[in-house]
């Protein structure tokens, strides 16, 4: 179900236009936004003029890319030249960046049609899209529920189909938590492929910008548009971006996928610990080798996360001591300190050297993204 | 629970952040900032001898370019962003009171 593909190439072979693709995304998200509450701000005339844009291109022979033409959300912290960027907060009201981002302009070159500003946690800080200033976004499968966060209302614009493909920004989570809570594709690309030049910061060691798509093939290739190395973010790696369509192509035959087994032990709920069983069953089915691994240091990944990324209360320690934010585990009891720190860590280093020894270590790891979802209250 | 933080403390830190903070915020703030405290020993429990810091994944050094004048933001677009402007500068409230 590419269904931004799908469109980008119906759009390509003079099927449909631009100009059509952004009306019917702008009228998806009309009938939605008063239940859902996805955008902080709907761009409907600067889209429409770029889809004219995009159209007038393809008219004069220009070659577009995979995704010219597409409808896309912005989370509302990504910088945009001369549109109000509020990061969900009341303290940035009226501020108009005077640049895009790096992923902004990469977006727009690739004749990507900007939609409008995607509701956040304020600042980017919660996972749950509560704590923005305009009010909560809300869960399209039950309004009642959280869509998660604090990418939430990209997460809900993508779900609710108000444009296929939206981008969000991931610190501890922000993408893959309201993706999995919102049943679409989202990602987090590693640290430094994707600039971050124009995304307000969180934590800027660990936050990174990413795609959210209705399938794999789709939020590939949006990371394919808005990846590489930009010079005006020093930590972005000079590299070339390996050929993501190929290998969302390739499929999983013959890769070794591990399921570390400290994310399906204590704390885990019995029907987050089904769905990865049967998505490691999937992924065995498509050819996979799915092998049990256990990763010991996930028992202090929490820990390590509130230490590198300080945040300021309320979301802190209620998140931190409960269902901790998206991860689907509490933090890990005391107990297994007690033989001390020394034999405990001889038995991770063990466990780890035989689990991950470079000619057995697993190509990728399966794990639960989040706990399951919960009714809005006091955050 | 232990008490790795006192009340005291947090009234003290409040005060250096100019925060006001009552009664109920005051033990809720102990209260977080231990559990804060608590994640920052489990850390400390780590035998981590050998094991070299990491600040990025991929082996990044020092960036550099050569000092050369290259195109820049619009001066008046940056400008209309802020509260008050003066002589093509952004005008900001004192901050220490004038000399005498």
């Amino acid at each position: 179900m590419s269904v931004a593909l799908e469109l980008a190439a119906d759009i390509a072979s003079g099927g449909s236009t631009a100009r059509e693709a952004a009306e019917s995304a702008l009228d998806a998200i009309d009938a939605v936004e008063g239940r859902l509450h996805a955008f902080n701000l709907v761009t409907r005339e600067t889209a429409l003029r770029q889809a004219d844009e995009v159209d007038r291109r393809r008219a004069d022979g220009e070659r577009l890319g995979p995704l010219a033409g597409v409808p896309i959300a912005l989370k509302d912290n990504l910088c945009t030249r001369g549109i109000d960027t509020t990061c969900g907060s009341r303290i940035l009201a009226g501020w108009r960046p005077p640049y895009d981002a790096t992923v902004v302009e990469r977006v727009r070159a690739a004749g990507l049609v900007v939609v409008g500003k995607t509701n956040m946690d304020e600042f980017a800080m919660g996972s749950t899209t509560e704590s923005s200033v305009t009010g909560p976004s809300r869960n399209p499968y039950d309004p009642g529920r959280i869509p998660g966060g604090s990418s939430g209302g990209s997460a809900v614009a993508v779900a609710a189909r108000a444009g296929p493909l939206a981008l969000g920004s991931d610190t501890g989570g922000s993408i893959r938590q309201p993706a999995a809570l919102c049943g679409v594709v989202g990602a987090k690309p590693t640290y430094g492929r994707v600039s971050r030049l124009g995304l307000v910061a969180y934590a800027s060691s660990l936050d990174q910008i990413g795609p959210f798509g209705l399938d794999v093939a789709d939020t590939a290739a949006l990371l394919g548009v808005i990846a590489g190395h930009d010079p005006l973010d020093s930590t972005s790696i000079p590299e070339p971006l390996p050929d993501l369509r190929e290998a969302v192509g390739a499929g999983v035959a013959g890769m070794r996928i591990g399921v570390p087994r400290e994310f399906l032990g204590e704390g885990i709920s019995p029907e987050v610990a089904h769905r990865v069983r049967a998505a490691a069953d999937a992924l065995a089915a498509a050819g996979a080798t799915v092998l049990d691994v256990s990763v010991p240091a996930v028992s202090t990944a929490l820990s390590a996360y509130y230490v590198l990324a300080p945040r300021r209360p309320p979301p802190t320690s209620r998140v931190s001591t409960g269902s901790a934010m998206g991860c689907g585990w509490t933090r890990p009891p005391r107990r297994r300190c007690t033989t001390g720190p020394g034999a405990r860590v001889s038995a991770t280093r063990s466990a780890t050297a035989s689990c991950w020894a470079p000619t057995r270590s697993p190509r990728a790891i399966t794990t639960p993204t989040t706990a399951p979802h919960r009714r809005f209250g006091r955050w | 629970m232990s008490p790795r933080i006192s009340r005291d403390d947090v009234v003290r830190v409040a005060r250096l952040a100019r925060l006001d903070l009552d009664d109920a915020d005051l033990d809720r703030s102990a209260r977080q900032l231990g559990d804060i405290l608590d994640h920052a020993a489990d850390m400390s429990l780590l035998d981590l001898d050998g094991v070299e810091p990491t600040a990025h994944p991929y082996p990044l050094v020092n960036v550099m370019r050569d000092d050369v004048v290259a195109p820049s933001l619009d001066r008046a677009e940056v400008l209309a962003a802020a509260p008050q402007t003066e002589a093509d500068m952004f005008r900001v409230p004192p901050v220490k009171a004038e000399e005498p």
